[in-house]
């Protein structure tokens, strides 16, 4: 059987799903495929644009890359154009000249941004935003700017106003409409909207016609309205609106629409055989889809179609929830209450500033959309009554009430059939997500991972988590969330336990709240939220015998028993004396010598009994321990900077070491791991750590939750341009939130997966304050700070605790079983046939 | 015939309650556990019969309902006190003494040695 030709032209965010659609079915190798990307990057997504800004970084938002192509055995044809499509041969010509038959044609060529054609539209200071070159463009043009004016204030404009923002521009938004997202929002719903983006600082400049862009003389533009008023700035950027880009359909004489769009069917079929089209270029009774969502749904039914199953297109819902400019804007169906007999109810919570309404039909039955301003939160619950047809209950106001306010609302207790879609992103359904759980998914991160669900836009997370949550219940799988049979609390319960009665010891807990005898989860996790509160000598008499294996000896136990060392090197930076100190230790003990990847140098294999002696040797020389055993705070790893490096903006060194200073030895439910780069260059890779700082012209980025390790994760921008005491007081309380809240050996990469709200909560807790901790979290981690000792000098100063030390009770002998052998110059544990022969030659 | 002795090992204020400690008779090293709820006293082999280290009176004690263990402090596979039983794995065991407390000292009973 020969391969079906199918060439798809262009590789965008739908064109991509195509793609991974094919491969998630395993029919590639039916195809012969063949990709042309007019972009020289494949694809991106571009929902994410304005992370671009923030993160600089490309790779973050890339979907398809040439190796994953390649592995799928797919052709790229990248930065070349079609120019050429003949429908009858069924051949494509490219900018490049070549030709190419296809059997399957499918278009995914998207859109272009709509520039109204004033005079001086096509000016050097205008711009669009829709790609990663339009965004470097307005970069570069921003570097000379003060100001900047976004013409158009949809959602895609407010976007650009806050990139625009972020380049530290003063920011206008003009707007023909007489308010701000026209198409999404009611009048008070856009008062309120356009009131809170003034109150950042953005001017808001609503019924305005542009009619002009006049170049001035000194540089910049002057914009002119039809109401005669003018506005002077440096940079100007269309966010009018998106038309297809249907050029290639209407070279090949396919229908297209009076306003632009290739006319589709049901099935996305064109007018032309074997043509399909979908995502922004198509037009579907009438209609563009601006969002990607329905792109995605429409080449699901292409790849029906290719593969010979009956599939449909049926509209798509175009409801939306986003943060613009830090405002939360959420607007459901039909939100403007058009249709006949459509009802509203409404709370304006100027207090506040909130703004809810929702549409109902004229027999208060069902919910026909609902717009949310400054607070989101019920978006996912609403959102799912409105796509099901729920009936709504006896009092649909009680659903203007954000969840947070009223828990026994209408919501909670209504019940969402398999079919609910909860991630309209990947179509994911409350089906598939229970489906997961009985596929043995135990966690909202494996379910995110398992069904994709909540990893396109996020909006969904709050509703996933939900459905996993009662799944899980439903399955009698109720994950016990008992920390262990000797306590029926959860790490937090007992986490606010410890605190809230001031527990003190081990014994105190398990006589107050336990039973048994305790085991080896509870007893460190214990030991852990113990020093996590008081910050205690770990080797104290009531805390010892909890102590895990490295804990117990203040060193890294290794496989036969022997211990490495790691002094504290604060921000990698080291004296030449000391550097000395760590070779003689190293040559006098015998100890093999390593550099680790957090800039420091770890010494192996020190027997228990030469642990103390090592140290006294490493104080001496002014070390202090380097807490490498505990799930505790490790090391902040830097490069040099601004001191040396002649790319350097920030001291990088000079942060790391009042960081490091700072947290050293906090311990909490798992190790942490920072660094801070000091340019955009991130030498130091921060984006790997739990907490990660980058310098800008302006002060520091705070980078959270990411890792290296068995399951890298590229870290979030909490904040941008912070000064140092803001910068320390998030870290302060998003350290003390997790160490409230995470689970035991949970860390900060994981706990994020599995935090309801995810990163937009955590921006809730500990930068808005919205649980009103902040100050307590401040304070629990300064009185941490306050209780530091370093823990070997205690150690040193108490008989008893050195006398522990000792290999065995009832004798001064060492400990014969460890056997080292050389290696390199260095010495290593003899394995354990070079054991039997060392023994026999002995004997 | 039994033929095993008992031999004291060390005082009672030596050992770390509720936890382990080594001690050497012999070539044999011996981890020695101390519940102070219940005021008894477990005598285990100090080998780790999953890495082969001598490590076993550095491990965590605790109980599954009725059984007490340790558990490694390499891999956390858990042990009987009792028996040395592997509560992980039927096919593995560590050997096992008893011991007791007279006048303070802690004495194991070792098979008379050959």
């Amino acid at each position: 059987m020969s391969l079906t030709r199918l060439a798809l032209v262009g590789n965008g965010m739908v064109g991509h799903h195509l793609l991974q659609n094919l491969a998630d079915q395993g029919v590639l190798a039916q195809f012969a495929i063949t990709v042309f990307s007019e972009e020289p990057l494949l694809a991106y997504d571009r929902v994410q644009l304005t992370k671009y800004m923030e993160h600089g970084s490309a790779e973050d938002l890339s979907l398809g890359s040439m190796a994953q192509y390649q592995a799928w055995g797919i052709e790229v044809k990248a930065g070349v154009v079609i120019e050429t499509l003949d429908t009858e041969q069924q051949v494509i010509t490219a900018s490049d000249g070549t030709q190419h038959k296809y059997d399957q044609l499918v278009l995914a060529t998207g859109s272009y941004p709509f520039v109204p054609p004033v005079p001086g539209h096509d000016g050097p200071a205008c711009h669009v935003y829709r790609t990663i070159p339009d965004l470097d463009g307005i970069k570069a043009a921003a570097t000379r700017a003060r100001s900047g004016v976004v013409i158009g204030g949809g959602l895609l404009g407010l976007e650009a106003a806050k990139a625009l923002v972020d380049l530290g521009l003063d920011t206008h938004v003009v707007e023909f409409a007489d308010r701000l997202m026209i198409q999404q929002l009611d009048a008070e719903g856009g008062e309120l909207l356009g009131a809170k983006i003034r109150a950042l600082g953005v001017k808001v400049h609503t019924q305005k016609n542009t009619q002009a862009i006049v170049p001035l003389q000194e540089g910049g533009v002057q914009l002119q309205f039809a109401d005669g008023e003018v506005l002077e700035t440096d940079l100007v950027v269309f966010s009018a609106g998106i038309r297809p880009r249907d050029q290639l359909a209407r070279q090949a004489g396919l229908s297209v629409g009076e306003r632009g769009g290739i006319v589709i069917n049901d099935q996305c079929q064109t007018s032309a055989a074997n043509v399909y089209a979908v995502g922004e270029c198509a037009l579907w009774q009438q209609r563009i889809f601006g969002l990607v969502a329905p792109g995605y749904q429409m080449a699901k039914v292409v790849v029906s179609q290719l593969l010979g199953q009956e599939a449909g297109f049926s509209g798509a819902d175009m409801s939306t929830k986003l943060k613009l400019l830090g405002v939360d804007v959420a607007s459901i169906g039909d939100a403007q209450g058009r249709t006949e007999g459509a009802k509203s109810y409404r709370l304006f919570d100027e207090y506040h500033g909130h703004y809810h309404k929702l549409v109902v039909d004229a027999k208060g039955e069902h919910l026909l959309g609902a717009i949310l301003v400054g607070d989101a939160t019920q978006y996912s619950d609403l959102l799912q009554i409105y796509l099901n047809r729920m009936s709504l209950p006896e009092h649909p106001e009680m659903l203007l009430w954000s969840a947070d306010d009223n828990a026994d609302s209408g919501v909670g207790q209504m019940v969402l059939p398999d079919s609910a879609t909860i991630c309209s992103c990947h179509n994911v359904t409350k089906g598939d997500v229970v489906s997961a759980v009985q596929g043995g998914c135990c966690s909202l991160a494996d379910v995110k991972q398992q069904t994709r669900a909540a990893t396109g836009c996020g909006g969904c997370v709050q509703a996933l988590n939900n459905v996993v949550q009662s799944s899980l219940q439903d399955l009698g799988m109720e994950v016990s969330s008992d920390l262990c049979e000797h306590f029926a609390y959860t790490r937090q319960e007992l986490y606010d336990l410890v605190r809230v009665e001031g527990l003190k010891s081990f014994a105190e807990v398990l006589q107050q709240h336990g039973q048994g005898l305790g085991c080896e989860i509870c007893k460190p996790t214990l030991a852990s939220i113990l020093a996590s509160c008081w910050n205690d000598y770990v080797l104290a008499g009531e805390h010892v015998a909890q102590q895990d294996s490295n804990d117990r000896y203040l060193a890294n136990i290794q496989k036969d028993g022997s211990y490495s060392v790691v002094p504290r090197v604060p921000a990698g930076e080291i004296k030449p004396q000391q550097l000395i100190v760590l070779g003689e230790v190293a040559q006098e003990f015998g100890l093999y010598s390593k550099i680790t990847g957090g800039q420091r140098v770890d010494l192996f294999g020190a027997r228990q009994e030469q642990l103390p002696a090592i140290w006294q040797r490493l104080l001496d020389a002014g070390f202090e321990t380097g807490h490498a055993y505990g799930k505790s705070v490790r090391t902040v790893k830097s490069c040099v900077g601004s001191t040396w490096c002649r790319y350097g903006v920030g001291n990088s060194v000079g942060l790391a070491l009042d960081l490091e200073n700072r947290y050293k030895g906090v311990r909490s439910p798992h190790k942490l791991k920072f660094a801070v780069s000091g340019c955009t260059r991130e030498c130091a890779e921060a984006q790997s750590k739990d907490i990660g700082v980058i310098a800008t012209d302006k002060g520091w980025n705070l980078y959270i939750c990411g890792n290296g390790g068995m399951r890298p994760r590229h870290a979030d921008l909490l904040a941008t341009d912070l000064d140092q005491a803001t910068l320390i007081s998030y870290i302060d309380r998003l350290l003390m939130f997790y160490i409230k809240t995470a689970d035991r050996l949970q860390r900060t990469s994981t706990w994020l997966e599995n935090l309801a709200g995810g990163l937009d909560y955590v921006r809730q807790v500990v930068i808005e304050d919205k649980l009103g901790l902040a100050t307590q979290l401040e304070a629990q981690m300064q009185a941490l700070v306050d209780a530091y000792q370093c823990e070997w000098r205690t150690t040193l100063a108490d008989p008893q605790a050195v006398a522990r030390f000792q290999p065995f009770v009832n004798t001064q002998a060492s400990d014969s079983s460890i056997v080292m052998v050389s290696e390199r110059e260095q010495m290593r544990p003899a394995t354990s046939s070079e054991r039997i022969n060392l023994f026999q030659e002995i004997a | 015939m039994s033929t095993q002795q008992w031999i004291p090992v060390c005082h009672e204020n030596q050992l770390l309650p509720d936890a382990g400690v080594a001690a050497l008779l012999g070539e044999r090293q011996l981890a020695l556990f101390y519940v102070s709820a219940k005021q008894q006293f477990f005598v285990l082999d100090n080998l780790d019969p999953v890495t082969g280290a001598q490590v076993m009176a550095r491990g965590l004690i605790g109980n599954q309902g009725e059984q007490w263990y340790v558990a490694s402090p390499l891999l956390k596979q858990r042990y009987c006190l009792h028996s040395g039983q592997s509560l992980d794995d039927d096919q593995v065991a560590l050997p096992s003494w008893p011991a007791r407390c007279i006048n303070g000292m802690v004495e194991v009973a070792l098979p008379e040695a050959a």
